[in-house]
């Protein structure tokens, strides 16, 4: 019977860091992670007291907390929304929870279709997919109410997608759920099938297996899954904007955006009213942490990985025929919706003479910063991507694998990131890389704006990577410094691919970040490089928003290409059948 | 002879001070040209101009690109960024002493952000060029600032933002004679608005409303007729267009042009008890201070305030221009400023700075915030 083993962390490892790390190691550390994540948010926590007139130095003072707190009597009703909406995030876990089981574990029929088609669904630009959903369901002129109208037994119309259902199905459909198996998908990549066998060779069902083997040892990757969802679904902002008005629906991150956009802005109380992020997130992050500090279960050991399908007979199909109408719903209607777009006159309107067009195609590949735009992104995106994983891995290794003082306190200021919506955030880094000495060296280079979306991205990287690092067994690296390889070697010849599924996911998240980050590349990008997605805002704010949704879609195109080419190869490097 | 000799030496005199005059002036011109090559040479050597925009029409960033590119040989970054973002890297920049923008073109906000900040640079004595500054060329021939010294922030335009557009269609020509016809049962759960609860067209039209006819009438209005909000005015204009609205309050030409292209019935509507409220919308000028390419800057405004870039900016930008010599076809009669009629300036200092927040303030009261 296989053995699920604990890794329990550095107290009982014997093996990991090749020498015994001394404090200062620790201090350097928490110095180091600390002046990047926790910099940017002290300096909008001390912006929230600060009443001093502009141009005058900091005067302390509560105008900007009253004024969060009561001057808007609707701010509490915003508050409700928020935390309404946010059950988007336990809906998608358990939704990305099964799907990934039925992809990795049963491997239902047109499993690998299923997967990609995911990914497309990720990388969907969300404002013209958003857009598409109320051609679809607008109370008034939406063509499924046309047709609910036109069906006798129904006759009249049905949907509105100004509603807080409306604002939840656009997020689930084209987004929660997506990114929510695709975070999974590697947990359960590197889950030793053995576990599961044993279980059902000793009698166990599979609903028993699923609740008792699988989710318990899935627990970290699904708590990080799950905590990311819910910090994420409190920052959106797009979707709630376009179809929650209407409805009157405000949400905390909308009331944010209105202080920040007040003439002229009002900076204080909405750094105040994100403080609220912070102490979700500080909670979020000590219960994550107290969670799973004993929870970090080996699943791939020295032992090989056996992964049997789970036989679950002809409900094989039936669960792929649901994985497929749920892509068809989340992938091919928008995807349809966003290729008609860019080549309508005026995305949406049909009933027009020559709808059709290749005008804002044309204009797009005619912009003369347009190729330089796409270098800029690639350029970007893959430094980003490639700095940040390594940044990541090393990070997470550290606080998992270490005995290095501090673990504790890194572990919660690799959250911070997260502490900010990112309209504030980008305000945060900006101060961060202008202030900083040595830092403010990058301001103006593409370097600076890298290490912004570094930061940006830390909490994602780090904690999915430390959910990926703690399933690979001691004796892995025992074995290897056994042979006596250095910890170089290990780290990078045994660590790395074994944790490939995690790190290529990771990787592609932080490109197409990196690639569709408006509220950071806007202030930190130097004006000679402009990358697409200001050439999209740009397009967008001028009234122009069929070129915005060919720039979206340019850009989703590139993100695909890049995850294809490094999915290839960084599978290629994981061992076993990927 | 006493007489004749007093009209001599009168005569003389005069003709002394208007030559005098005229050869100042001469000397003046002469200065001002030697000073523009001298800046224009200055400005080659510099490089680039980086310029923020607010808000720009599709073609704004190639068409001003080119043409600038073309008349001095000078290359100009244009960023799109949102007003907000940009004033608020422009004051960290300044604050670090790191400034990277020259020139930053929008709203009129920044009066009572970076002036008072003392992040903008005087900009009234960098103007040089002589079809900039013969004020005959200007509208009531004056240049227009928005700040109370009038030399930072420079209007470039004036137009008539559209208050209340209406399906034309669905509306009986003079059926809105007045702003309180709205007020009638048929109009209600019929009327959209861009949410006047948030910075935008919409909280400008309410203010607008708020001043001209009192609060009950606002309350009548936006609670009493149940007005439908929107944050998007794209979404705001297809609304009406379509149909599922008769009347929206808040937008503008740029929004309301293309889908009239399409043949859709949204025309702009004046009601005879409110002509409108004028507007110098993304177009005032801000010359940042300690700009990294100062000649360049003072080229690029320069410029912009000719007749040539103006042809440019007010077509794609969508707005009316303040100079008088510039060739309006493609420009919408709607949003051009009637002479004799008596509409309420929303870009004056006085306005900005103290009419502006008691209204919003009062709509906040009235509508919620």
């Amino acid at each position: 019977m296989a053995v699920v083993e604990t890794t329990e962390g550095p107290a009982d490892s014997k093996i990991g860091w090749p020498f015994k790390p001394p404090v200062v190691g620790g201090v350097l550390l928490v110095l180091c992670v600390g002046l990047l994540t926790l910099t940017p948010v002290a300096f909008i926590l001390l912006g929230s007291f600060n009443v001093a007139r502009p141009g005058q130095s900091f005067a302390f003072g509560l105008d900007g907390w009253r004024e969060a707190l009561w001057g808007s009597a609707r701010t509490l009703a915003a508050i409700g929304y928020t935390f309404l909406l946010s059950v988007r995030a336990p809906l998608a876990a358990f939704c990305g929870f099964l799907i990934a089981w039925l992809l990795i574990r049963v491997r239902v029929p047109g499993h690998r279709l299923i997967e990609f088609g995911l990914w497309l669904a990720f990388f969907l630009p969300p404002l013209p997919v958003t857009m598409g959903w109320i051609l679809l369901a607008d109370p008034n002129y939406g063509l499924l109410n046309e047709a609910a109208k036109a069906i006798p037994f129904i006759g009249r119309r049905i949907f509105n997608i100004y509603s807080v259902g409306g604002i939840l199905w656009v997020h689930l459909a084209t987004t929660s759920i997506p990114i929510m198996t695709i975070l999974l998908l590697p947990a359960f990549r590197q889950f030793n099938g053995s576990l599961e066998e044993s279980a059902l060779v000793s009698g166990a069902t599979n609903g028993q297996v699923l609740r008792q083997i699988t989710l318990p040892i899935l627990v970290p990757a699904v708590l990080a899954a799950l905590i990311a969802g819910f910090i994420r679904s409190l920052e959106a902002f797009e979707v709630e904007q376009l179809l929650g008005t209407p409805a009157n629906i405000m949400v905390y991150s909308t009331r944010i955006f209105d202080y920040i956009h007040w003439e002229p802005a009002l900076f204080p109380p909405a750094m105040a009213l994100s403080s609220l992020f912070l102490v979700i997130l500080f909670a979020s992050a000590v219960f994550y942490q107290r969670y799973t500090a004993s929870r970090h279960f080996a699943t791939i050991t020295g032992r090989g990985m056996g992964v049997q399908p789970a036989a679950i007979g002809a409900l094989r199909y039936v669960a792929s025929g649901i994985c497929f109408l749920f892509l068809f719903v989340s992938v091919v209607v928008p995807l349809v919706m966003l290729v008609l777009g860019s080549f309508m006159l005026r995305f949406g309107f049909f009933a027009v003479a020559q709808p059709f067009t290749t005008v804002h195609w044309s204009r797009v590949f005619g912009d003369s910063v347009f190729i330089g735009s796409v270098f800029t992104s690639l350029k970007l995106g893959l430094l980003v991507a490639s700095a940040g994983i390594v940044l990541y891995a090393l990070l997470a290794y550290t606080l998992l694998r270490t005995r290095i003082w501090g673990r504790g306190v890194i572990s919660v200021l690799v959250w911070l990131p997260w502490a900010l919506p990112g309209m504030l955030l980008g305000m945060g880094l900006l101060w961060l890389i202008l202030s900083v000495p040595g830092i403010n060296l990058l301001y103006g280079t593409i370097g600076g704006l890298a290490l912004a979306l570094v930061i940006k991205e830390m909490p994602l990287g780090v904690q999915m990577l430390k959910t990926a690092f703690g399933q690979i067994g001691n004796e892995m690296e025992e074995a290897s410094f056994a042979s006596g390889a250095s910890w170089l070697v290990t780290f990078r010849r045994i660590l790395l691919p074994l944790a490939a599924p995690m790190l290529v996911n990771i990787f592609i998240w932080i490109f197409m970040g990196t690639l569709r980050d408006i509220s950071t590349t806007v202030l930190l990008a130097s004006p000679s490089a402009r990358p697409l997605s200001v050439l999209m805002l740009e397009f967008a704010s001028g009234g122009n928003l069929e070129a915005a949704v060919v720039v979206g879609t340019i850009i989703s195109a590139l993100a695909l290409i890049v995850a294809i080419l490094f999915r290839r190869y960084g599978m290629g490097l994981a061992p076993g059948d990927h | 002879m006493a007489t004749v000799w007093k009209y001599v030496a009168l005569t003389s005199g005069a003709a002394t001070l208007i030559f005098v005059g005229f050869l100042s002036e001469a000397s003046a011109q002469g200065n001002l040209q030697k000073q523009w090559e001298q800046t224009l040479a200055q400005a080659k050597k510099e490089g680039a101009v980086v310029v923020t925009m607010s808000s720009m029409g599709t073609d704004t960033r190639p068409l001003l690109t080119e043409a600038f590119a073309k008349r001095f040989g000078l290359q100009v970054e244009l960023i799109g960024i949102p007003g907000a973002d940009a004033a608020a890297r422009v004051e960290r920049e300044g604050q670090a002493g790191r400034t990277t923008v020259d020139v930053m073109v929008g709203g009129a906000d920044e009066v009572l952000s970076l002036l008072p900040a003392g992040r903008l640079d005087p900009l009234r004595d960098k103007l040089m060029l002589p079809e900039v500054l013969d004020l005959s060329k200007w509208r009531k021939n004056k240049l227009k600032f928005n700040d109370p010294e009038e030399k930072y922030l420079l209007q470039s335009s004036e137009y008539l933002p559209a208050d209340l557009i209406v399906n034309g269609s669905m509306i009986k020509p003079g059926a809105i004679g007045s702003w309180k016809d709205l007020l009638k049962p048929e109009y209600k759960g019929k009327i959209a608005s861009f949410d006047p609860r948030r910075a935008g067209a919409g909280l400008s039209t309410a203010s607008y409303l708020v001043e001209k006819f009192g609060p009950q009438f606002i309350k009548d209005l936006f609670l009493g007729q149940q007005v439908a909000y929107t944050a998007d005015e794209r979404q705001l204009v297809e609304w009406v267009g379509r149909g599922a609205y008769t009347a929206g309050l808040g937008t503008g030409s740029r929004q309301i042009e293309p889908l009239r292209q399409l043949g859709l019935p949204v025309e702009r509507h004046f009601p005879k008890d409110g002509p409108g409220y004028l507007s110098g919308g993304p177009t005032v000028l801000k010359l940042v201070k300690n700009a990294p390419h100062p000649n360049g800057a003072v080229v690029f405004i320069n410029w912009l305030l000719t007749k040539e870039a103006q042809e440019i900016y007010q077509r794609t930008v969508a707005t009316v221009s303040r100079r008088n010599d510039v060739n309006m076809s493609g420009i919408p009669d709607y949003v051009v400023p009637k002479e004799g009629v008596d509409y309420i300036d929303s870009y004056t200092y006085d306005f900005i700075k103290e009419t502006r927040p008691k209204l919003r303030k009062l709509l906040g009261e009235l509508l919620g915030r």
